[in-house]
């Protein structure tokens, strides 16, 4: 028995579709598209290659996901930038606006659909992601957008030789130079036998491979280096690979995982009391509240950025009373604004404009610190070379800043973290 | 509030990447669930599939990308026999639970460390698109209507894609109608009656089933092409049970159901979700945090197909006695 | 391309450092710090040449075993320890390591490593502990234990699938979150109220308990009177499960976190395997409710009626048995085992809102492998499970294992799609 529609069906199938779409507001463009296309940009459409005088900042930063403990200081540095730009006369005559979005973990689709949000807003710079992992899957979309992607917290050594279309830059050096410092700490304290255990992505992996050049080539040895699946119910198998192994120190490079993975150390006789345990960036986070007190005490861990003065962490808490943790602020706040500075230079907010005059701004010229100052010496026409809080920001033609600052830090018996000492460097030859 | 914005964004999302990709994985749905029974709910694997096909071939064995789509139907058939070969003579919900399970399988394998090479690991793969984008007819820039406009790219996406539903929905609609669409149905309505009559139903079953999953790879090449990237994760299996939403809202065993369905359920997410990040933002909601919105989303659906399968199991297009939502 | 490049700014930066240390100076600099067993060791000679052969310096370790040389500018050095001058008993842990190629960069100092270890006069390192297979043993044992461990927090849960399965026909979908649920009351109950863990939990198992019956009283009873179909239940239960994961989410953020009691104990030894005290008492008790649920369905009154319900209700009805009693029960205990067996987990693991949703594959896996609806077959395909996902990591890498399970679940099917327990008619 065959039942075929009758018209009126069919009419009313019609009926429905076409009012759905009208429900949503939209009318009946664009089921094929093709019909409307030869239509000039709208007047109200983002203006992608040309600006239209106000820079329009993006933060996707993450507000969910497991990177979400880095999320509160980002924007906190973000919105300070644009709070003190704001108050020395903004951009190009008008104030900065700032537009906050959630860059999620690369677990979601939140990325894509935050950056759909902020180029329809008109974004010229976006600031993010967090994550290495996040900002590939959406770096195509912004820089194909005309739009500057700058992270302020993207350690993958990948994104140096990224095609990028010269858009992408960071305020956070390559993992190349942490990698250098954790596997010459791990060599200072003596470790012949080291284990590594990394979250497998980008970030994780990359780290990984730099540490173990590093640990090699000082004379350790890497006994093993596993990668685990960030999603995985529990990791007493990876820990048990570890054991068997019998390494003197291990690196343990993760996210919030770390929650599961060291008790879970601590349990196989892996403790921290037992062998020498070394944190990175992506885990080195307060642990106050998640693990009795002495758990972590002498774990050791390092942390891209210099220290953030304490006039600028009371600055910080003017905007967000809560914080607690100050890791990638000053990298986000020198993101803001290098991309403001770089606007004022190019004299357009246009994302390409600000591009092509970044690079400028962060290098060769009368240097000075502040967006005030820099301004006034843009207005007299000169070079200027901003010198940033999270270090003297010189720009590499990749986009990479060539200097950098690794801090060394070491847990006590709060699970707290302290700063041991800071270390400057060039990222590469 | 930017009123404007939200509906904006509403109407994208109701037209745009979203609903092409969940109107054509739907799609690929009705012909498993809608019209032949099989409960299959591993649509996230033939998905994964398609897009890893082209991905891997472009991005990791640098071959061309036409080879690449091919090389993602072939695997979307190869995983649709794998995959029926144990589970077609079983039961409606060993067979839910074997197809969730492979396509888990799929995810994790792709995802692994062992593989990163081929597959890029949980960050997956990216530029493998550009030949895609080389084909684009149209010029740089943005078009649209008033505040709705999508730019070059995505527009190329969406003419593809909407190319891609027409002729997915046509296909459907001539081959439901031809005896093996028949037969399909009897299947879904009696499968012994149709074997008493001399019908091999395991094969067709299996035709149905490799049938749809192509269909889904189509849905899996539009994902990876129009995001330029691809991740392992995006495939889990929430994308599934939006799927399975999406199916039931439009209306099962019903060509435009899932079209319809995906149009709706994305206009209606992004409504909500836009409408509430906005409330949020301007202090007009303040007894939750952006942060929050996300996750009352995700509820809602959960909450929309509980509501939808007790009071309208039919959707908005179906026919009640057509849904095969009592087989054992 | 992109690799050479990485390798080659890799190779360019591959060093810079040096620590916090009062010799901290402006130059480049080697240095390191000679150890065996702790010990510094003394009066070694090391010598750096530069990268063709030119002599440097030399340096001999002293008293605290630190050895430092000074170059003259940035590039690379060879570094050699004279094994002559290593006192008897200590040999180089690796003999044709006398030599290292180091790279030095602008204005940093570079740590140099020399494992030592002792030794005869042959030079021949005596292995620092242990031989290679007994490690492996180790492992192995440690493996077996994690898979039994696991295996019977996925026992819990299968049960109450199995259970529910059996009376009700329904497949649920959002059985994973029952064990979260279970987790986060006595999270509330131990965090917010501040209830000691040993205490919250047999109130989070009666809320549970309470949570199940009401489910099924107020949703999936008047459901099934609606004459639902089993397909619909099913896609339903879908539904509940996405409401409840993100419900979870929306309340308690998707952190992990711990409970108040038990965090990261210190491990103890039980032969060759490692463990911790939390661990055993929470096996003890899994173990304890396995067996009194078993007892109670094949001895008491109650038990018999539930499996005579499961094996065919409308005769146990006819038999004068209350199925919707029974079905109720049956929801209550299945609820209240799975919430026992997410503590369980947020105990030994941690909590977070898709713990529950992380096992539920496996938990299908075992009620699968088992037999679906049959009590004993849930308990013995979940155990072979959980042993399976551990034992696997051996011959896989671990991020794979939850695929091992699942693939042998796919092939079971194949030859024998009853499960191990399961009767031939239930296939279908």
């Amino acid at each position: 028995m065959i039942r075929i529609a009758p018209f009126g069906r069919v009419l009313a199938v019609a009926a429905a579709a076409s009012l759905a779409l009208t429900a949503c507001g939209g009318g009946e463009e664009t089921a094929s598209p093709a019909s409307s296309a030869p239509a000039a940009p709208a007047s109200s459409a983002p203006a992608a290659a040309a600006g239209d005088g106000v820079l329009t900042v993006g933060a996707l930063l993450p507000q969910t996901g497991d990177l979400a403990f880095l999320g509160p200081p980002e924007f906190a540095g973000v919105k300070l930038a644009v709070k003190e730009i704001n108050e020395a006369g903004g951009v190009l005559g008008k104030p900065v606006v700032e537009i906050d979005t959630d860059s999620g973990d690369t677990k979601t689709d939140i990325a894509s659909q935050s950056v759909d949000k902020l180029l329809q807003q008109n974004t010229d710079v976006v600031i993010g992601a967090a994550s290495s992992g996040v900002s590939k899957t959406v770096i195509d979309k912004i820089t194909n957008a005309g739009v500057v992607h700058f992270s302020p917290a993207n350690t993958s050594p990948e994104f140096t030789t990224y095609a990028d279309k010269g858009l992408y830059f960071r305020t956070a050096p390559s993992d190349v130079l942490q990698g250098r410092v954790l596997g010459d700490l791990i060599v200072q304290d003596g470790s012949d036998t080291v284990a590594i255990l990394n979250r497998q992505d980008s970030y994780g992996n990359g780290l990984a491979d730099e540490v173990e050049k590093s640990v090699s080539g000082g004379g350790g040895e890497i006994v093993v280096k596993t990668a685990y699946d960030p999603a995985a119910a529990d990791f007493s198998a990876d820990v048990a690979k570890i054991k068997e192994a019998n390494p003197k120190a291990i690196a343990l490079i993760a996210f919030n995982e770390t929650t599961k993975i060291i008790p879970e150390l601590k349990k196989q006789g892996l403790g921290p009391d037992k062998v020498k345990i070394y944190f990175v960036d992506g885990n080195l986070a307060d642990y106050s509240k998640d693990f009795p007190k002495g758990t972590l005490e002498g774990i050791k861990g390092t942390l891209p950025g210099a220290k953030a003065p304490d006039d600028f962490r009371q600055k910080l808490l003017s905007v967000d009373p809560a914080l607690t943790d100050w890791s990638y602020a000053p990298e986000s706040y020198d993101a803001t604004v290098l991309s403001a500075l770089a606007a004022e230079a190019a004299k357009s907010d246009a994302g390409t404009a600000v591009a092509s005059k970044l690079i400028d701004v962060s290098k060769g010229g009368e240097k000075c610190t502040d967006f005030a100052a820099c301004l006034a010496l843009l207005k007299e026409g000169k070079d200027i070379d901003y010198d940033g809080l999270s270090g003297p920001v010189e720009f590499s033609d990749a986009g990479d800043p060539s200097e950098a600052t690794i801090g060394i830090y070491q847990y006590d018996a709060e699970n707290k973290y302290a700063n041991i000492t800071y270390l400057s460097g060039k990222v590469a030859g | 509030m930017d009123w404007t914005l939200i509906f904006s964004r509403a109407v994208e999302a109701g037209i745009g990447t979203e609903a092409v990709i969940y109107a054509l994985a739907a799609i690929g749905l009705n012909i498993h669930f809608g019209y032949t029974g099989l409960l299959n709910f591993g649509q996230a694997g033939f998905l994964a599939v398609g897009a890893y096909g082209v991905a891997t071939t472009v991005a990791t064995l640098g071959l061309p990308f036409w080879l690449g789509i091919v090389i993602g139907l072939a695997a979307a058939v190869l995983f649709a026999l794998l995959l029926g070969i144990p589970t077609l003579r079983l039961r409606a919900d060993y067979l839910a639970i074997v197809t969730i399970a492979a396509a888990e399988i799929v995810r994790l394998v792709v995802r692994s460390v062992a593989l990163q090479g081929t597959f890029g690991g949980t960050d997956g793969l990216e530029a493998f698109s550009d030949d895609f984008y080389g084909m684009n007819i149209y010029s740089p820039g943005q078009y649209g209507i008033g505040p709705i406009a999508f730019d070059h790219r995505t527009l190329w996406v969406l003419t593809v894609g909407w190319i891609l539903v027409a002729a997915a929905c046509a296909v459907v609609y001539l081959v439901m109608k031809s005896p093996w669409g028949r037969v399909l149905k009897a299947i879904r309505e009696d499968e012994d009656a149709v074997r008493s009559l001399g019908k091999n139903v395991f094969s067709y079953k299996m035709q149905a089933l490799v049938f749809g999953g192509v269909i889904g790879s189509l849905a899996g090449f539009l994902f990876a092409l129009s995001r330029a990237a691809t991740q392992p994760d995006l495939f889990s299996t929430e994308l599934t049970f939006f799927a399975y939403t999406v199916l039931i809202l439009g209306g099962a065993a019903r060509v435009f159901g899932p079209v319809l369905g995906a149009v709706i359920f994305w206009c209606l997410l992004i409504l909500v979700k836009t409408g509430m990040e906005e409330a949020v933002n301007h202090q007009v909601i303040t007894f939750i945090t952006v942060n929050q919105v996300g996750s009352i989303n995700y509820m809602l659906v959960g909450l929309g197909l509980v509501l939808l399968l007790i009071y309208r199991p039919q959707g908005i297009l179906g026919d009640k006695r057509e849904i095969a939502l009592d087989a054992r | 391309m992109r690799r050479a490049v990485i390798a080659f700014t890799a190779f360019l930066g591959a060093l810079f450092i040096l620590l916090a240390s009062p010799a901290w100076a402006e130059g480049e600099s080697l240095r390191g710090t000679l150890q065996n067993q702790g010990q510094p060791v003394n009066g070694v000679k090391i010598s750096v040449t530069s990268g063709d052969g030119q002599p440097v310096g030399e340096a001999t370790s002293g008293a605290d075993g630190k050895w430092e040389v000074q170059v003259p500018a940035a590039g690379s050095y060879k570094v050699t320890l004279d094994q002559a001058t290593l006192p008897a008993g200590t040999v180089l842990k690796f003999k044709d390591r006398a030599t290292l190629s180091v790279q030095v960069f602008e204005g940093n100092y570079r740590n140099v490593l020399f494992a030592l270890a002792s030794g005869d006069a042959a030079g021949v390192a005596t292995p620092p502990d242990g031989g290679g297979s007994s490690a492996f043993w180790t492992r192995v044992a440690q493996l077996a234990f994690e898979g039994l461990s696991l295996g019977l927090i996925i026992a819990l849960g299968a049960l109450g699938i199995s259970l529910i399965f059996g009376t009700t026909g329904l497949t649920n979908f959002a059985h994973g979150e029952l064990l979260t649920v279970g987790a986060f009351i006595a999270f509330v109950l131990n965090s917010t109220f501040g209830l000691h863990l040993l205490i919250a939990t047999p109130l989070a198992v009666i809320v549970a308990a309470g949570f199940g019956y009401g489910q099924e009283r107020f949703f999936w009873g008047p459901l099934r009177n609606r004459k639902t179909g089993l397909v619909s239940m099913m896609i339903i239960s879908i539904g509940v499960a996405m409401f409840l994961r993100y419900l979870l989410l929306f309340l308690f953020g998707g952190e992990n976190v711990p409970y108040e009691q038990y965090v990261a104990q210190d491990g103890i030894k039980l032969g060759p395997v490692f463990t911790t005290p939390k661990s055993l008492i929470a096996m003890g008790i899994e173990i304890a409710v396995l067996i009194a649920v078993g007892l109670a369905l094949t001895f008491t009154r109650l038990g018999k009626a539930t499996r005579a319900v499961s094996d065919n209700p409308a005769l146990a009805a006819s038999s004068g048995i209350n199925v919707d009693r029974i079905i109720r029960i049956v929801w209550a205990m299945g609820t209240a085992v799975a919430g026992l067996a997410g503590i369980m987990l947020g105990t030994t693991q941690i909590l977070n809102f898709q713990m529950g949703q992380q096992v539920l594959l496996l938990m299908f896996a075992g009620v699968t492998l088992g037999g679906l609806g049959t009590a004993f077959g849930a308990l013995v395909g979940s155990l072979v499970v959980g042993m399976f996902v551990q034992i696997s990591t051996i011959w896989i890498p671990p991020e794979l294992k939850t695929v091992g399970a699942l693939a042998v679940l796919i092939l079971v099917l194949l030859v024998r799609p009853q499960g191990i327990l399961g009767r031939r008619e239930r296939i279908g």
